[in-house]
Parts: C-alpha cells; structure tokens; sequence
C-alpha cells in the first residue's frame, strides 16, 4: 500500500478566516494552503504560513506546475515549490492533472489534456522527473473540464490512473469535480470512481459548484450539494476514510459556517464505514507519502 | 509539433487571441455545443485575469467605478498576457499601460496610483531582513566611518508623485472621507518599507531624499556628508547626517554597513 494514514477532516486555508483560527482553534484536523500565495519573498504571508503550521498539519496544494504542458517544466517553479516544502514540512505536495500555459504563458486555468497515449507518456515522464526534483511523491488531482477532444482515446479514469501507477504518484480525487465532470461530458460518475485504484487516493476534495442549465461550472462558491455528498460516500466506501478537505475559493462563509459543512463531512464518513464495514488498506499497512 | 502541443497551442490561442482553430480538436453535445464549452474556459480566462486586477489595485478600482474599472481590465488583459506563476504578479505593467494609452492620459492620478498600490504590496511581501542596530553601528572607528556603506531592507522603495496619491489611498483603502484629488507644485519624494511585519510610508524632504537615494546607491558616508554640506553648509551638516542615519536605523531601512 502507498498512501499513508488519514489525517481526518481539514479545510482549504483561506485568508477571510486567518484571524479567526489562530483566535478560535477550531477542531479542523489540518489544512491545505495554496502553495503559490507563499511563494513570495517573504512578510505576512510567510508569517502567517509558519504560525498555521506551528499549530496544524498542513498540505501544499499547487496551480502552476503545468504537469501536462507541452511547454519544458518550470524548473525556477518547482526550486521554489521545493524550498517552501523544505520550510514548511507539508504532509504532502499536490498539484493538478492538467495543463496551465505554453510558451511562456499562464493563463492561470487549468486546462483539459486530450487523453491519448502521447500526452500519458509525456504526463508520466514529467511527474517522475517532478518527484526527483522535489524528492518526494506528489498528488494529482483531477480538474472539472468543459470540453473533451476528439483525439482522446482514453477515458479520464484510464488516464488518471495510469499516470498514477506508471508514474508512482499518487492521487488527489476531487469528488465534485468528477461529479461536474460526469454531468458535462455524460458519463457515470461511479463508473470513474470504481476505476480509480484504491491505494493511489491519498487525499479527497469536496466542494461545490453552479448550474448553467445544461452543465455545471466547478466555482468552489457553493456549499457542497447532495449529488455530490452522495458520491463522496460512495468514495468512502470505496477508498475508506482518507484524509477529507472542503474546498472554497470564492463567496467564502465565516469559518464556523465551513466547521458545520465538515462535520457533516465527519459524520457521514462515520456512517457510511459504520454501515459498510472497514476500509479496504488497513491502516497498518500504510506507509507515508514522503518516503518515495 | 506533437499532437499534444497542437493542442495546447491552438487552445492557448483561442484563449489569448479569440482564434478559432481549437474548434476543429474540441466535441461538442446537442445539449452543449462547442462554442459554449470553449466559452467556459474563454470567459473564465477573461474574468480571472481581470479579479487579479482588481485583487492587485483595490484603490484604483474603488477610485473608478465598476464599468470604468471593468473597462479598464479588459484593455489591459486583452494586451498583456500571464507570464507568472504566481497570479498575484499579474498587472506590473498596469502603471505604465496607464500613463500611455490615449484613454487615460488625461487623467494621470490613476497610473500615480497603480504606481503606488504595486509599489506597497511590493514592500508588503518583499524579502524578510533583520536591520542593523545602533549598538552595532557603534561597533565602527571613526577612521571606518567615512567609508562606510550601508545595505537596505528588501521592502525599501522610493517613489515621486506628482498628486496627493497617499492621501487618496488612505481614504480609499479606509472607506473615509475622500479628498479632492490635488496635484502637487512640484512631485513629492515618497519612502515606503516594512519594519517587522507593517508597511510603512512618509513623504521626504528634498534633502532627505537626495541623501537617501545617494546611500542606497552606495555612496560612502563621507560623501553623504559631503553632499549635505553642499546642500545645508558646514555647520548643520554634520548633525543632519547624524539625524537622518538614526531615524533610518530606527525606522530599520538598514540591515548592514561596511
């Protein structure tokens, strides 16, 4: 088995709510920072970041390293990215299976890659040179997209996972995004969930999204709605119960409004193993994402 | 060309210049067309870029109203392009896109204070340094010191502004009583830093300013001195030198000296 333990129910760190959890403490088992906000010479970023992880696990979750560009990898990026972790000890360093620019470009999107075996070698390739850069094992995450290309052979759980087991990382599901994913390009969510190999997922996303009539757009401004709840236990009782973070980028409610949202992640997470049984990797097994 | 980078190419294109050809790569449903898939990911591009500018210039755009602002990030984004990986560098060249594009020249407060917003958040998240204390600059000869030259704080920047820029933003970034926007008789000097972790700012004396600027373009101590013998005559110049270097110290500008 690959993934190390559960670290329980965390949130995106966002900055409406740094005052209120160094105030309040709130019991959030650990949070997930967005690398790129610390990726700056140094001041209040920085110190706020050191004062969180003096309290909390905290993981390092990426926009910009453009795993399936065609571009040559950011090097200066990933040295940066690097030394951040070297700072902060994350308990692990994600990013997203996508693309963000070529050309000396961002376009600060995270852009669908035709699922073909060109772009799953290219992926591959890029990921294990990542993972010697950073020395250690990254997280995927796998994005909502709009459109899907004739080229694509694969499906977007093939891809996935075959990246995740050729390349030896390992991946960060986001439950709404495959569920928006599902809707847009009418495939089964489950279908996709079933197809993702159980001791790959070492993190969970959830989040919420809005409904343009006939598709939905991944905004991360809505609270999570129950299609997705319901895939969420589905994920659970597919992969047990791995570390889980409500995600909120925008229209973001005060912190104890976000506490309420991951206690019902907390306790539907309970209920589905308490009904189901165990988790499939005992825990014992498990060994830490760091030690790639 | 791979297919990959095709692709992406065609993509980016569409995103950045509006060009059709990504069409041809993309399928689209009866119930979602293309046009309206890719449109997801081209308002998305747009919107992005322009909530960066607005994140990255929230007195300018209080200053103007939404459609005036919204107007402004469309011109701006359709001309400049994301090369950082950080969203938060996106509009480095809003002040000077400002001061030179036919729209806006009359009106040149807003490129003063794009200027100033970009110059305070640089100071706000510029490098971290622990300043130079009294007691160690005591630790000199006075045969060292008209050699001495000192090193500043990564957060130290100097601007002149031509309008009451600092006083607007206060009133902007405070939601207070805004004042009537006034241009100077002749610009200001301006110093911003960061002591600790809050950013500082206060308007320079000409003098003061000259000085400055001399020692942090690495003029030896004795030549600020020299310069401000020029400028005050002999008899005040040896007590100013030693007036502005303390409050520079005590403001923590400088981190070292040799």
């Amino acid at each position: 088995m690959l993934t190390r333990p559960s670290l329980g129910f965390g949130l995106g760190l966002r900055v409406d709510h740094y005052e209120a959890i160094l105030a309040e403490r709130p019991a959030v088992d650990w949070f997930e920072v967005l690398t790129e906000n610390y990726l700056v010479p140094g001041g209040k970023p920085l110190d706020y970041l050191m004062r969180f992880r003096e309290r909390y696990p905290l993981a390092m979750h990426g926009v910009s390293m453009s795993i399936g560009s065609s571009a040559p990898l950011d090097r200066d990026y990933l040295r940066q990215v690097k030394a951040l972790a070297a700072r902060v000890e994350p308990v692990w360093v994600s990013d997203h299976l996508c693309w963000t620019g070529i050309a000396g470009r961002n376009t600060h999107d995270l852009l669908p890659l035709p699922y073909t075996e060109e772009a799953l070698a290219h992926v591959v390739a890029r990921v294990r040179t990542v993972q010697d850069i950073l020395g250690r094992r990254i997280l995927l995450e796998n994005v909502s997209s709009y459109v899907a290309f004739r080229d694509s052979h694969l499906s977007e759980w093939e891809f996935l996972s075959e990246i995740a087991v050729r390349a030896d990382c390992l991946i960060l599901l986001d439950v709404n995004n495959i569920y928006v994913s599902a809707i847009n390009h009418e495939f089964k969510a489950l279908e996709y969930l079933h197809a993702i190999p159980v001791d790959r997922v070492q993190q969970i996303h959830l989040a919420g999204h809005e409904n343009r009539g006939t598709y939905l757009v991944d905004t991360h401004d809505h609270p999570v709605p129950d299609p997705v709840w319901e895939l969420y236990a589905a994920a659970v009782r597919r992969f047990g119960a791995v570390s889980t973070m409500i995600e909120r980028d925008d229209h973001i409610p005060p912190l104890a409004e976000l506490c309420a949202e991951l206690d019902h992640a907390r306790a539907l997470c309970e209920r589905t193993l308490a009904g189901e049984g165990a988790p499939r990797a005992p825990p014992a097994t498990r060994v830490a994402a760091r030690a790639s | 060309m791979s297919e990959l980078a095709g692709v992406q190419g065609d993509f980016q294109d569409y995103l950045l210049r509006g060009s059709a050809a990504i069409e041809a790569h993309v399928l689209g449903t009866v119930r979602v067309p293309v046009a309206t898939r890719l449109g997801v990911y081209g308002d998305a591009y747009r919107a992005r870029l322009a909530e960066a500018l607005q994140a990255n210039f929230p007195a300018l755009a209080q200053l103007l109203d939404s459609e005036d602002f919204g107007t402004l990030a469309s011109h701006y984004v359709s001309s400049h392009d994301s090369s950082f990986f950080s969203i938060r560098y996106y509009g480095h060249e809003l002040p000077q896109f400002l001061s030179t594009h036919p729209d806006y020249t009359d009106a040149p407060l807003l490129a003063e204070l794009a200027r100033w917003e970009w110059s305070m958040t640089g100071a706000f998240d510029a490098a971290d340094a622990t300043p130079l204390t009294h007691a160690a600059l005591a630790g000199f000869s006075p045969q060292q010191w008209p050699q001495l030259r000192f090193s500043w704080h990564p957060s130290v920047a100097r601007i002149g502004l031509g309008w009451n820029v600092p006083q607007l933003w206060q009133a902007l970034t405070a939601d207070t009583e805004r004042p009537a926007a006034s241009v100077n008789r002749e610009p200001v000097p301006w110093l911003l830093w960061r002591q600790q972790l809050t950013t500082y700012f206060r308007s320079l004396s000409a003098t003061e300013a000259r000085a400055l600027d001399a020692a942090r373009d690495g003029w030896p101590f004795g030549e600020l001195c020299a310069l401000l013998c020029d400028e005050l005559g002999e008899a005040q110049a040896p007590v100013q030198a030693a007036t502005l270097l303390r409050g520079w110290i005590d403001a923590g500008l400088i981190i070292g000296a040799a």
